[in-house]
């Protein structure tokens, strides 16, 4: 596995439309407290266009989309070999339910500690709201168990 | 400086709390669902998501009022969570800066458990 030469790559581009089930799950199963992240109308009264998307939510994109297996599988690897090490989220603006949301995956960066016996993976996504604007850049990193 | 945001408590979890945070994010890693798998690689028993732990971390900074300022947010994840750990919650403002019209406000975010082990570090901006 020549890991070098995957740093660069691009995943293929995925696009959804966000659900508010799928936001309202998310909520409740973070035991979100401010009912913007759940309650439309709430939301609404408090200025936003619709539920709010918690901070972290983009992150389950990639996953029911399958980025992530494709990305582990270039890395000839599965979920099950893998630790989370780090999360980064970089926001420019909002995420609402009924967003249409485009996600833009690289390989960013590989690199090793310890002489090697850990590896480490970074993958940027970049997500783009229906109106071509920029949203959210996030940054895992993923650390392969041996 | 010195300033933060309150001490919040979370945890512990059980097994259908990680069921559902793996309904909800798909994330399906057989280290949170299977007890047996888990012991397959030396554990007791399944560890809680690392991301469900942010997402609780993030309740504390981001609600109706700040969160059309959040800027960044990011962790590393330090040591595992079993089911049955208490943690708490902590961040102060680590910087103050000044751009243009905006005042960036950096906070250091930390998790930890009971016994003072570090679960997560993180960092938090808000440009308002």
């Amino acid at each position: 596995m020549n890991i070098g030469k995957l740093v660069g790559k691009s995943y293929k581009t995925i696009s959804m439309v966000i659900k508010e089930e799928d936001v309202v799950s998310f909520s409740k199963a973070t035991k979100q407290e401010d009912e913007i992240f759940f309650n439309k109308i709430v939301a609404q009264n408090e200025g936003f266009p619709n539920i709010v998307c918690p901070p972290t939510y983009l992150i389950s994109i990639g996953m029911k989309m399958n980025i992530l297996n494709e990305c582990l599988k270039d890395l000839g690897t599965g979920l099950e070999k893998i630790l989370h090490a780090g999360q980064e989220f970089n926001y420019s603006d909002l995420v609402f339910v009924q967003d249409k949301i485009s996600m833009e995956t690289i390989f960013k960066n590989a690199y090793e500690k310890n002489e090697g016996s850990l590896m480490f993976f970074v993958y940027e996504s970049k997500f783009y709201n229906q109106n071509e604007v920029e949203v959210c850049v996030m940054n895992n990193t993923l650390l392969l168990r041996s | 400086m010195g300033y933060g945001i309150p001490e919040t408590d979370i945890g512990p979890f059980n097994q259908n709390d990680l069921v559902k945070y793996a309904k909800a994010s798909g994330d399906f890693n057989p280290i949170h669902l299977d007890k047996e798998f888990a012991k397959t690689i030396g554990l007791d028993n399944v560890i809680v998501h690392g991301m469900l732990i942010m997402a609780h971390l993030g309740k504390s900074i981001a609600n109706s009022n700040s969160i059309s300022f959040l800027k960044h947010f990011s962790v590393q994840f330090c040591s595992i969570t079993k089911l049955e750990e208490r943690l708490i919650c902590k961040g102060e403002v680590s910087k103050i800066e000044k751009n243009n019209q905006k005042k960036i406000i950096t906070l250091k975010l930390k998790v930890l458990n009971l016994s003072g082990e570090v679960k997560i570090l993180g960092k938090t901006i808000f440009s308002i």
